[in-house]
């Protein structure tokens, strides 16, 4: 709690590229909107949907899934596969609401972006 | 083999960075689950074992950079993480409140309400009460002491100067007919003073590391 930022973990300014931000919790809610699937399974998902357009790490991900399943937005079943212990994810209502929340936020953003669109741009100039 | 091999990299690298306990061990489950699972698809599309791991391996990436973006990530979810300048400098603040209470209050709420202990015992037990801070502090820097640039033998100094300056301070503001020893000051003035200069050293590594620069052992500094 005391800790001096590790230098690792922590920086002085947190630098995040804010066009993907919430971008891949919003994938993930997405795709487990439609079913229950595990980690593997949705990482490998988001990479063939988008055909390649995304390939968020498998540092980032679990840490996010983990994060949505203490906020109760997802729910998980473990599953023992080949003897080893594997976690099913499955969207709860408030994960649904958390879902609806970022797809409003997201077509506001989208919709304002493409706004910006080159003719728009040279005919307000 | 390989296996056991990155999980036991991935699991060195969590404890470095502070993850532990249930968080750790539902990240290197699912990562071995993630891992396996490659592996499987691969042996699946007809590749031996062997290098199937070697290529599941790879894709997922050096076990430590996989847990830095973990706690990177971990980091930007924290009211902690996104503000560690204003987090630990609240906190510090905090802790050094409350050691300066502790050493001013203990004594004399353990006389008020132990006045059944023989006065030898309220001595010792005060000299206890005034020294815990300072060891805390200790042993908060002795954390910390891995990036220091003498590393160890920058804790030893420190060490030893928060227990010499502050008892020799005391010695030179008290009478000359009362003892004092080296290590401790039994005087709260020695015992504040011990706390603060460990306490004032403490907070000037983590400003500096909180500018962005990392002491590191061989004594460069590392933007």
């Amino acid at each position: 709690m005391l800790d001096i930022p590790l230098s690792s973990r922590y920086q002085t300014e947190m630098k995040k590229e804010l066009f993907i931000d919430g971008v891949p919790e919003l994938l993930l809610l997405r795709l487990l909107a439609q079913n229950e699937m595990y980690g593997y399974e949705l990482v490998a998902k988001i990479h063939s949907i988008s055909d390649g357009a995304f390939r968020f790490g498998e540092g980032c991900i679990y840490p996010i899934l983990h994060r949505l399943v203490g906020d109760r937005c997802l729910s998980i079943r473990k599953e023992t596969v080949s003897g080893r212990p594997r976690r099913y994810y499955r969207l709860t209502a408030k994960g649904n609401k958390r879902l609806s929340q970022l797809e409003e936020s997201w077509s506001k953003v989208s919709a304002g972006i493409n706004k910006f669109g080159k003719d728009s741009i040279h005919a307000t100039a | 083999m390989q296996q056991r091999k990155f999980l036991a990299r991935a699991r060195k690298a969590l404890i470095k960075h502070g993850i532990i306990g249930s968080r750790a061990k539902a990240l290197l489950e699912e990562w071995n689950d993630h891992l396996q699972s490659e592996v499987e698809k691969l042996v699946a599309g007809g590749q031996d074992r062997e290098s199937s791991y070697q290529d599941a391996c790879k894709a997922l990436g050096e076990p430590e950079s996989l847990v830095d973006s973990a706690a990177k990530q971990l980091a930007m979810e924290s009211w902690q993480g996104r503000n560690p300048v204003l987090s630990s400098g609240i906190l510090s603040l905090v802790v050094f409140i409350l050691g300066i209470l502790v050493m001013v209050a203990g004594g004399s709420l353990l006389k008020a309400y132990f006045d059944y202990l023989s006065p030898e015992m309220i001595k010792h037990l005060v000299t206890l009460i005034d020294t815990l801070p300072w060891l805390l502090c200790l042993g908060w820097l002795a954390y910390h002491a891995r990036k220091m640039p003498l590393g160890w033998k920058g804790l030893w100094f420190v060490t030893v100067f928060t227990a010499i300056i502050p008892s020799f301070l005391g010695f030179t503001c008290d009478s000359p007919n009362r003892t004092m020893t080296v290590f401790m000051a039994f005087l709260p003035i020695g015992s504040i003073s011990k706390f603060i200069i460990t306490f004032g050293l403490t907070l000037f590594f983590w400003w500096f590391q909180t500018r962005g620069k990392k002491l590191e052992d061989e004594s460069h500094l590392v933007s």
